[in-house]
């Protein structure tokens, strides 16, 4: 008897079919399994026999001949134990066949028969629905998942044995729930930290205000204790809201990673990475034989961000260039290419000096002017160049935290961002760019004109502050940003001269 | 420039390693000549450590090494008995045989007024401000400036100095060709033009350590007066005061914040008797030179043109001292964006300075 079952496989963020064929012939008992197969798929056997035998069902005692076509890519993981096992039921006549032929199964199985959640369900179901699926058997856990997939059936049995039940029609099994999508952003958003909370520090946050509303990089030098970790988390909280396709993007690469978590086991807020300094090239930006995704692809459409800058290693800080430019990354492992997306804001933060209280007033910095160089120097410039904005972060005395009265709230902020970027969008809507931190020299030089008021200005600040001449564009995207965030159609000299403040790497004083 | 025998023999000598100003006055007083030293070397070591004697036996007998190196430079040495060796250096306990000049030699030799301006690297906008402005007020009436060409103090001294259109002296730890720190490179192409480089050390030695104390002796040996700016109580410049004293030099200090860590040097000599120094003028009576510029009280800071009303807040602010963006955004009263942009056109204007730190100064 042969059965076959529907299920599906994933290279990077690709889904593909995978037909489960099982064969039960006469002979010496055995269980092969062939179609190139890793090692998780190797044991599934073990699994899918304890899983039979508990859940009172029969295994066979005769030859049995997995196929997983198409046999020339190689499968990994866990996901093929229910397909194999319900196949086996299917070839052994304990379940109909012929109601499983509409059907895509995938999930693990435990050895008492429940079903095991498993990774890369939303890619795969993406994919399964385009091509023309509609009715899906998962493990309860990875129901949440499929729930924003629309037009899917979703089942969701406990085990092998409520399956069979179901597939023999003695019990009825409800269709797993859509959720709504509005609702759980709802919830999801009040966990993020709310800029309300930074007492003080009214520049950077006018800042990461900038950066928000523009979409531009950023890196703050500030002595240690100053805020810096606690302002970039506030960062996700004033970005324009996650768009349903900008959530499914990013819900697709978690699920791949593993990284999903949390009981809606959908993201709905924009993830926000913070990798140590020690991690290596190939974790920042994907790697690994299986070519998994790294923090700049988990970052997607989020915020990486790098504490310590100068700490990095130069293999991964410079590994992040392409990312930052193309807003995707390539990962080649011998057995695969993989292309996953990875559009982030990058925020930095570091030290002035390597013993941090370089320009503090209360204590005194021991470093040489060597010193500092050397350690400024661990950044390189084109990196820097990607960074539209950098700004020094004081320390804020404590008496100070008591004394001042909370600032604005995350969601008034938000709604001026919003109000730029709209105005962004539609500046840029024959270009396909969608802020102003994209432009490259051409945009600049056609979005971003200057008064003649203005263009003295700028002359002026770079020959007294010192300021390098590559700088020249940053500025007036930044300036952009600022007169989209007034309101205001052309750039005016006020915004010039503020977008002029936050270029404080280039000061001579370093 | 030719040198005759004898001061080709004490360039060779000197260059040895491990050889200083006094060991060849002892080996002078024994053998009578350099060109005996030269000559005979076995016969030298009997004036001379065991460790200093063997270096001398196994020195490389060329004799135009050190001219040879001046000359790629256009250095020049000056000798002890020449005739214009500064008269107040070799009155000193050890002064230096020789000295190997970088620059304008007249600047060395001449006979003018000197003052020392020392202080530590490690310094504060303050004491890098006073040195500049002190240094380009006695530079201005004639006095020459003379500094150690390190970082910190020592630049600024040099760099006030030729600013206030006066001339020089750089006396370095290391040879007259080499650009010790490299970022003074261009300051020591002015100090060249202007002035001179100055070191007891032959051309390629490069700045050990060991170098400094020596070279502090000469910039005291050199001056009339020494004027210690900033520093801490165990520093470089403090052991440049030393000799000073040692050598009955006038000493002078800058005052500083009771509070400041780098003003701790100065604060100690003006306890033990030293000279506060308020203006330029004070160090110009301490060597006995009138000012030669107009009284100028104080300068002027105001006059550049009428203020708006919000940057006259901003001013009135800082007046108080610096501040950073917090305190300053929270004393005038305006949100980031404006402030920011107030900010850059009055440090455009020369109105407030921008320090590091997100702080601001008038």
């Amino acid at each position: 008897m042969l059965a076959r079952i529907a299920s599906f496989g994933l290279t990077g963020l690709e889904g593909y079919p995978v037909e489960v064929q099982v064969d039960i012939s006469g002979g010496l008992p055995a269980f092969e399994t062939v179609g190139l197969p890793d090692a998780a798929v190797k044991e599934s056997r073990e699994r899918v026999r304890s899983a039979i035998k508990n859940t009172g069902l029969q295994f066979p005692t005769q030859r049995i001949t997995v196929n997983l076509a198409p046999a020339h890519v190689k499968k990994e993981g866990p996901i093929y134990d229910l397909p194999i096992a319900a196949g086996l039921l299917a070839a052994t006549g304990q379940v109909p066949g012929d109601v499983l032929q509409n059907m895509l199964l995938l999930g693990e199985l435990s050895l008492d028969g429940r079903l095991m959640p498993i990774m890369g369900v939303l890619p795969m179901l993406i994919a399964a629905r385009k091509q023309g699926a509609c009715r899906v058997v998962l493990p309860p856990d990875n129901a949440q998942e499929a729930a924003f997939v629309s037009g899917l059936d979703v089942y969701t049995p406990q085990d092998l044995g409520q399956l069979a039940k179901w597939l023999r029609g003695e019990i009825h099994l409800e269709k797993a729930a859509q959720s709504d999508w509005e609702q759980l952003r709802l919830q999801q958003s009040q966990a993020l930290s709310d800029l309300a909370m930074v007492r003080g520090q009214e520049n950077a946050k006018r800042a990461l205000e900038i950066a928000a509303a523009g979409g531009h990089n950023l890196l703050m030098i500030g002595p240690p204790g100053s805020g810096k970790t606690l302002l970039a988390r506030c960062l996700p909280s004033i970005l324009p809201d996650l768009t349903f396709d900008e959530a499914m993007e990013v819900t697709q690469i978690h699920s791949v990673a593993g990284t999903l978590g949390g009981e809606s086991g959908f993201i709905t807020t924009r993830p926000f990475r913070s990798p140590h300094h020690t991690v290596s090239a190939p974790a920042l930006t994907g790697g690994g034989p299986k070519a998994r995704p790294g923090e700049v692809s988990l970052a997607h459409n989020g915020v990486l961000f790098l504490d310590e800058l100068p700490e990095f290693g130069r293999d991964g800080l410079e590994a992040l260039r392409q990312p930052l430019e193309d807003g995707f990354v390539t990962v080649s492992r011998v057995q695969m290419t993989v292309r996953y997306p990875a559009r982030f804001m990058l925020v930095a933060a570091m030290n002035p000096c390597p013993c941090g209280q370089f320009g503090s007033r209360d204590q005194a910095c021991r470093c040489t002017p060597p010193q500092i160089r050397r350690y400024l120097g661990r950044v390189s410039g084109p990196l820097l160049d990607r960074i539209d904005l950098q700004i020094e972060v004081e320390a804020v005395p404590v008496e100070k935290l008591e004394d001042t009265a909370p600032g604005e709230s995350s969601a008034t902020v938000r709604q001026r961002v919003n109000r730029a970027r709209q105005l962004q969008l539609a500046r840029y809507r024959e270009s396909g760019l969608y802020c102003n931190a994209q432009l490259d020299s051409r945009g600049v030089m056609a979005h971003c004109r200057v008064t003649s008021a203005g263009q003295n200005l700028l002359r002026r600040a770079f020959s007294q502050l010192g300021l390098s001449a590559r700088t020249y564009h940053r500025i007036l995207k930044v300036a952009r940003t600022i007169a989209d965030l007034a309101g205001e159609k052309d750039i005016q000299t006020e915004h010039l001269a503020e977008a002029i403040q936050y270029r404080s790497l280039d000061r001579k004083y370093w | 420039m030719d040198y005759g025998r004898e001061q080709l023999c004490t360039m060779w000598l000197m260059a040895v390693e491990g050889i200083g100003p006094r060991l060849y006055r002892r080996v002078m007083e024994g053998m009578g000549s350099a060109q005996a030293v030269y000559s005979k070397p076995a016969a030298a070591a009997s004036f001379l450590p065991a460790k200093a004697a063997h270096a001398v036996a196994q020195a490389d007998k060329n004799l135009d090494a050190v001219p040879e190196g001046l000359y790629r430079c256009g250095a020049h040495a000056v000798f002890l008995e020449d005739k214009g060796y500064p008269a107040l250096l070799s009155g000193i306990f050890d002064p230096p045989p020789v000295l190997y000049i970088r620059g304008r030699i007249q600047a060395f030799m001449q006979d003018v007024p000197r003052v020392a301006m020392v202080g530590a690297r490690i310094c504060t906008r303050y004491g890098r401000e006073a040195a500049h402005l002190l240094a380009s007020g006695v530079a201005a009436s004639g006095v020459q400036v003379v500094s150690g060409g390190a970082r910190g103090i020592d630049s600024n001294a040099h760099q006030g100095a030729l600013d206030g259109g006066g001339s020089t002296l750089a006396v370095l730890g290391c040879g007259v060709d080499v650009v010790y720190p490299p970022e003074n490179a261009a300051l020591f192409e002015k100090i060249i033009a202007n002035g001179a480089l100055v070191s007891e050390y032959a051309p390629g030695i490069p700045p050990l350590r060991e170098h400094f104390p020596g070279r502090n002796r000469v910039i005291s040996g050199l001056c009339g007066a020494v004027v210690m700016v900033e520093g801490r109580y165990k520093s470089g410049a403090m052991i440049t005061v030393g000799y000073a004293m040692d050598e009955g030099r006038e000493v002078l200090a800058v005052p500083g914040m009771i509070t400041s860590l780098y003003s701790e040097g100065p604060h100690e000599l003006i306890a033990n008797g030293a000279v506060p120094v308020f203006k330029a003028e004070d160090i110009l009576d301490a060597v006995g030179v009138q000012s030669k510029t107009k009284q100028e009280p104080v300068p002027q800071q105001m006059a550049f043109r009428e203020l708006t009303e919000a940057e006259k807040s901003v001013v009135t602010a800082l007046q108080q001292g610096d501040m950073s963006h917090d305190e300053l955004s929270a004393a005038v009263g305006f949100p980031p964006n404006r402030l920011n942009s107030l900010l850059t056109t009055m440090a455009l204007d020369g109105i407030i300075k921008q320090l590091p730190g997100n702080r601001y100064g008038i």
